[in-house]
């Protein structure tokens, strides 16, 4: 069994009255990709974000690579890093500029050679004297999926990475994030609502409604184990009649 | 504290003020007119002002330097706010 890089336990938060996410439990490891699905309000990015440690949970436990989140945050993010669509790189900054105060800030090693290598595995050579905010969606994406390898994370976190390219762009995007997985060793939580994509590149997907987790399974299989016929009926049931799963 | 971190945080408001003369300008542009327009308040005030210990340049200074980080503090402000928005 492959080791767990993230291990999240009984997680909840709660605003008010309201259950943004009720007593969440799972696990992802090494060389995984794991989807974390589920309909806008789900409680994807609350998730994500208490992973991260921005948000301090009402109650449970986040550890990465067994290190408690809340215990010594400093070292379980160590080896951790996140990238979605809405936190783009400083666009008043070149490609290279980003990458390098985010390697100090990380504190990468050879920060130089690191930053050589992911400008050339993202194809950004000739972007790397550009300003980010002068980039197309795609190049933004590319570079900041370059910002979240730069420490060589066993645990990345990418909140709808894809979402606002267009589909060749995305493939490639996939295909850089699989191959990272799979040669890296890196564990991944994945956060899409492009079932297509889903079933393409993660390995298990949990289903997220109102806060809970509904389903769990291989995106292959999931759909004809609940008699539906691909991934993006089984999440409009999901999002429209979560009780009829249940029974 | 992590000095590197620290040291990152420099080099991103390095990177910007040296890249953009708008941002670099403004740092001493208004300390300068702050210089002339107070200079000439302090040759008003000293031909007023009753002999002995000169106060008036002692504080005119201090508001100096005080204007000077005041346009360093808006200047970083400023690149934050920018990041956030």
């Amino acid at each position: 069994m492959k080791q767990s890089v993230l291990r999240v336990n009984n997680l909840q938060k709660l605003y008010g009255d309201t259950i943004a996410v009720d007593d969440v439990s799972f696990t992802v490891a090494a060389n995984e990709i794991v989807g974390l699905l589920g309909p806008n309000g789900a409680g994807k990015t609350t998730t994500i974000n208490m992973v991260l440690g921005v948000l301090e949970p009402t109650a449970g436990a986040v550890s990465i690579n067994g290190t408690d989140i809340a215990v010594n945050r400093s070292l379980a993010l160590r080896r951790t890093n996140f990238s979605a669509v809405y936190t783009p790189l400083p666009g008043n900054l070149t490609v290279y500029q980003n990458l390098h105060i985010f390697s100090l800030l990380y504190g990468v090693k050879d920060f130089k050679r690191r930053i050589d290598s992911l400008i050339e595995r993202f194809d950004l050579k000739k972007f790397r004297f550009t300003k980010c905010g002068v980039l197309s969606s795609g190049e933004q994406t590319r570079v900041s999926l370059a910002k979240a390898m730069l420490n060589e994370p066993n645990l990345l976190l990418l909140d709808e990475p894809t979402a606002s390219l267009d589909p060749s762009v995305a493939r490639d995007i996939r295909e850089v994030i699989r191959d990272f997985a799979v040669k890296d060793g890196a564990g991944i939580l994945w956060t899409s609502h492009n079932m297509y994509e889903v079933e393409e590149v993660c390995d298990r997907v949990l289903f997220l409604s109102h806060g809970k987790i509904l389903l769990e399974g291989d995106p292959k299989i999931l759909p004809k184990e609940y008699g539906k016929a691909n991934l993006e009926e089984l999440f409009i049931t999901v999002a429209r009649e979560p009780l009829t799963l249940m029974e | 504290m992590n000095f590197t971190r620290v040291f990152a945080i420099v080099l991103r408001q390095f990177y910007l003020v040296s890249a953009s003369f708008a941002r670099f300008m403004p740092l001493f542009i208004w300390v300068a007119v702050d210089v002339v327009m107070w200079g000439f308040l302090t040759r008003y005030l000293n031909t007023v002002a009753a002999a002995g210990f000169n106060f008036i340049p002692a504080m005119l200074g201090a508001i100096l330097l005080w204007d000077f980080f005041i346009r360093i503090m808006q200047g970083i402000t400023a690149a934050f706010f920018e990041d956030i928005w």
